[in-house]
C-alpha cells in the first residue's frame, strides 16, 4: 500500500514490467512527435510558416479556453476581448514605452487577467447561457472601446505593433548563417512554441492540483461544489483569470507577430474560432485544445489549395462566381464543429486515443 | 449528560414561498454521539441538513457549530469548519474518478492554489502525496481501493453512497450529516455502511447526525433520536424513550407515512 500511496497522482496506479515499458515507448513516441512538428517550418513555404505561427499563439488562447471551459466548464463568447486586453497593453509598453519582451509579455498576461477579474462578480452569480450573454456583452464594450481608445489602439484604422527584440536582435530579421538560414517566422515560431509549452505545463499542472479538482466540480454540479468544500466563487473568478491571462499573452505575441493591430480584428468570430478549437480538440482536452488550434488556424490554406484544383470556389472576394475561400473555410469549421459534438464529442483528442489503442491492439495480435 | 455540546440549533424557521419546511426546530447534538433524525417524508428531515450546511438560509433562528454562529455561511466555509455531510440523492461526481472524488472532498484541508500549483508542480506534490494518503486510508475503510481509478459515474447506487461518505470523511470533519445513508441498499452494503458509520463514531470520535427511515438501523445505532413531522420537533429522546412515546406513534400514523421504507 506505501508504495501506492508515494506513487505521484496522475501516474497510474498498476505498476510491473509491461506497462512500464509501454510508458517509455510512449514518452519517445511523444519525443518524436513533437520534434517533428516542430521540424515542420524548417522545411515549408512562407504561408505555411505563418499558419505554423498562428496556430502557435491560438493555441496559447485555446489553452486559456480549456482551462475555463474545458475544466471549470464556464462558457466565454468573450475571449477575443482578452487576447485584445493583452494585445493593447503589450503594444502600449512595447511600442510606446519602448520597454523590452521580458516586461511586455508577462504583464500583458498580468493586465489581462485582472480584466478578467471584472466579469466575476457575474460569473458567480450566473451560469450557462446567461454568463455567455453577460461575456457577450464585455465582448461588445470591449471592442466599442478599442475603437474610442484610439490614443492605444490607433482607432480603426488600426496602428503599428510592438516588435519583438531578443538581445538586440528583431525576431522578425531573418538570420543567416552561411549555409544556413533561419527566417524571421520561423523564429517566431520557436519563441510562440516554448511559450507554448510553459502554457501547457502551467495549465497541466493546474489541472492535477486541488484547483483543477475544484474546477472539475463546479464544472459538474457546482452547488454541490460548495458543500464539499469548494470555494465556488473563488475558483470561478480564478478560471476567469487564468483564460483571460492566457489570452493576454497570446494577444501579445500576436499582435506582435502581425505588426500591428486593428480594432475590428478582436470580434465575436474571434471568440467564436476560440471555442471552435476546444470543441474540435475534443472539451476538457489539453492536447486536443492545441491540435484544435492548428486544425481552424490552418482550414483557410486547406481550402486555398483545393480551390487550386477544384473549380468553383473564387480565391479572391471580389471575383464573382463561385464560393469565396474564406466563406468556404468558416463553412468547414462549422461543420467540423457539428460533426464532432454528433459523433465524438471527445473531439481530435477522442478520435486519436482510439487510433491509438487500435494500433496497440493490431500491434500486439501481431507479436 | 455533561458533554459538550458541538451543534445547537435554536427556533430554527425555514419557509419555502409559504411552505413551511422548518418551524422553529431547537435541538442540541452532542460531542460523540449518533444523533437520529427521523419522521415521515417531507417532514423537514434534509431541509435541516441543508440549513445547517448552508445550502438554505433559514428566515429566523440560530445555529451554532461548537458555540460559532453558522446560519447564512457559505457551504465550503461551514465544511472547512468541520462539518461534512452526505446527500438523500447520492450527489457524485459522475466523471470523476472515485479517487479523484474522495480528493476532492480534502480541497478544504488543501492550501495550494493558483499560481503555485500552476507554475510548479512540487510546489503541490507534498500536499498531494498526504491527501493521496489521507484518501486511501479512507478508501480502506470500505475496501474501496481496488477501485480507485474507476470512474465514479459507472459504479452501483451503493458504491456511489459509500464513495460519498468516504469523500465526506476525506475533510477529516468533526461532524458528519447523513441522509438515508443506507437507503436503497442491498443487505449486506448495510451492513458495511453501518460498521462504517461507527467506526468514525467510535474510532475516529466523530459525532454523527442520522437521517434514516430504516428503525432497526436507527434504534440500533442512535444514542439520541430527535423525531420531526411538518418541520416541527415532536420528541427527543433515547431509542427506548422514543419508542414508548405515544407522540411519535401519532405522528407516523396520523401522517399515513411508513416508518420503515427500506
Ligand atoms: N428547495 C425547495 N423548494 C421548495 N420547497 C422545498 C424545498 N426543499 C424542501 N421543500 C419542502 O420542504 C418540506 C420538507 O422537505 P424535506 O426537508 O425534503 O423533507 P424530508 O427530508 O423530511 O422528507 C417539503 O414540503 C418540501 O416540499
Ligand atoms: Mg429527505
Amino acid at each position: 500500500m506505501a508504495s501506492v500511496v508515494n506513487a505521484p497522482p496522475g501516474e497510474g496506479v498498476v505498476a510491473g514490467p509491461g506497462p512500464a515499458r509501454s510508458g517509455w515507448t510512449s514518452r519517445a513516441a511523444h519525443i518524436i512527435v513533437i520534434v517533428a512538428l516542430l521540424a515542420v517550418p524548417l522545411v515549408s513555404t512562407p504561408q505555411w510558416q505563418a499558419i505554423a505561427v498562428f496556430a502557435a499563439v491560438s493555441a496559447i488562447a485555446a489553452l486559456g479556453l480549456h482551462v475555463l471551459t474545458g475544466l471549470a466548464g464556464q462558457v466565454s463568447l468573450g475571449h477575443s476581448a482578452f487576447v485584445a486586453a493583452g494585445g493593447y497593453t503589450a503594444i502600449w509598453l512595447g511600442a510606446d514605452k519602448g520597454l523590452p519582451i521580458w516586461v511586455w509579455l508577462p504583464t500583458a498576461g498580468l493586465v489581462s487577467a485582472a480584466v478578467g477579474l471584472l466579469v466575476v462578480p457575474f460569473a458567480a452569480r450566473l451560469r450557462g447561457l446567461y454568463l455567455a450573454v453577460v461575456t457577450l456583452a464585455v465582448l461588445f464594450v470591449a471592442e466599442y472601446l478599442w475603437d474610442l481608445w484610439d490614443g492605444v489602439t490607433g482607432g480603426s484604422k488600426g496602428r503599428a505593433a510592438q516588435p519583438v527584440v531578443l538581445f538586440g536582435h528583431d525576431l522578425l530579421d531573418d538570420v543567416i548563417a552561411g549555409p544556413f538560414m533561419l527566417t524571421g517566422d520561423q523564429q517566431f515560431f520557436y519563441l510562440a512554441c516554448a511559450v507554448l509549452a510553459v502554457a501547457a505545463i502551467a495549465a497541466r499542472n493546474l489541472s492535477r492540483t486541488r484547483t483543477g479538482r475544484g474546477f472539475a466540480a463546479i464544472r459538474d454540479r457546482d452547488l454541490t461544489a460548495g458543500v464539499v468544500g469548494v470555494p465556488v466563487a473563488r475558483m470561478k473568478s480564478a478560471a476567469f483569470a487564468v483564460a483571460a491571462g492566457y489570452a493576454g499573452i497570446a494577444g501579445a505575441l500576436l499582435v506582435s507577430y502581425q505588426t500591428y493591430a486593428i480594432p475590428d480584428q478582436w470580434d465575436l468570430m474571434l471568440s467564436v474560432e476560440y471555442l471552435a478549437m476546444i470543441i474540435i480538440g475534443g472539451v476538457g482536452s489539453l492536447r486536443g485544445a492545441i491540435a484544435g488550434a492548428v486544425f481552424v488556424t490552418a482550414i483557410p490554406q486547406v481550402v486555398t489549395l483545393i480551390a487550386k484544383v477544384v473549380p468553383g470556389i473564387s480565391t479572391t472576394p471580389s471575383a464573382g462566381g463561385g464560393v469565396s475561400v474564406d466563406v468556404l473555410a468558416n463553412c468547414l469549421y462549422g461543420l467540423a464543429v457539428v460533426a464532432v459534438l454528433v459523433f465524438e464529442p471527445r473531439g481530435v483528442a477522442g478520435i486519436s486515443e482510439r487510433v491509438v489503442a487500435a494500433v496497440r491492439r493490431k500491434g500486439r495480435s501481431h507479436a | 449528560m455533561t458533554a459538550t455540546t458541538v451543534l445547537e440549533l435554536a427556533d430554527v424557521t425555514l419557509n419555502f414561498s409559504g411552505v413551511r419546511s422548518l418551524d422553529g426546530v431547537s435541538l442540541d447534538v452532542r460531542e460523540g454521539e449518533v444523533f437520529g433524525i427521523i419522521g415521515p417524508n417531507g417532514a423537514g428531515k434534509s431541509s435541516l441538513f441543508n440549513c445547517v450546511s448552508g445550502v438554505y438560509r433559514p428566515q429566523q433562528g440560530s445555529i451554532r457549530h461548537r458555540c460559532r454562529e453558522i446560519r447564512g455561511a457559505r457551504p465550503d466555509r461551514i465544511n472547512a469548519l468541520g462539518i461534512g455531510r452526505t446527500f438523500q440523492n447520492v450527489e457524485s461526481f459522475p466523471t470523476m474518478t472515485v479517487l479523484d472524488s474522495v480528493l476532492l472532498g480534502r480541497i478544504s484541508k488543501q492550501r495550494v492554489g493558483v499560481l503555485r500549483g500552476m507554475l510548479w508542480y512540487g510546489w503541490a506534490a507534498r500536499e498531494e502525496r498526504e491527501s493521496r494518503a489521507k484518501a486511501e486510508e479512507v478508501l480502506e475503510m470500505f475496501g474501496l481501493g481496488a477501485l480507485r481509478d474507476t470512474r465514479v459515474g459507472e459504479l452501483p447506487g451503493g458504491t456511489q453512497r459509500q464513495v460519498e461518505l468516504c469523500r465526506a470523511l476525506a475533510a477529516e470533519p468533526d461532524v458528519l450529516l447523513l441522509d438515508e445513508p443506507v437507503a436503497g441498499m442491498t443487505h449486506d452494503e448495510v451492513e458495511s455502511m453501518v460498521s462504517a458509520i461507527l467506526d468514525a463514531n467510535e474510532r475516529l470520535g466523530l459525532t454523527v447526525v442520522l437521517i434514516e427511515h430504516n428503525m432497526g438501523v436507527v434504534m440500533d445505532i442512535c444514542d439520541r433520536i430527535a423525531v420531526l413531522d411538518f418541520g416541527r420537533l415532536v420528541a427527543v429522546g433515547t431509542p427506548a424513550e422514543i419508542g414508548a412515546n405515544p407522540d411519535v406513534l401519532a405522528a407516523y400514523l396520523g401522517s399515513g407515512a411508513q416508518a420503515d421504507g427500506a
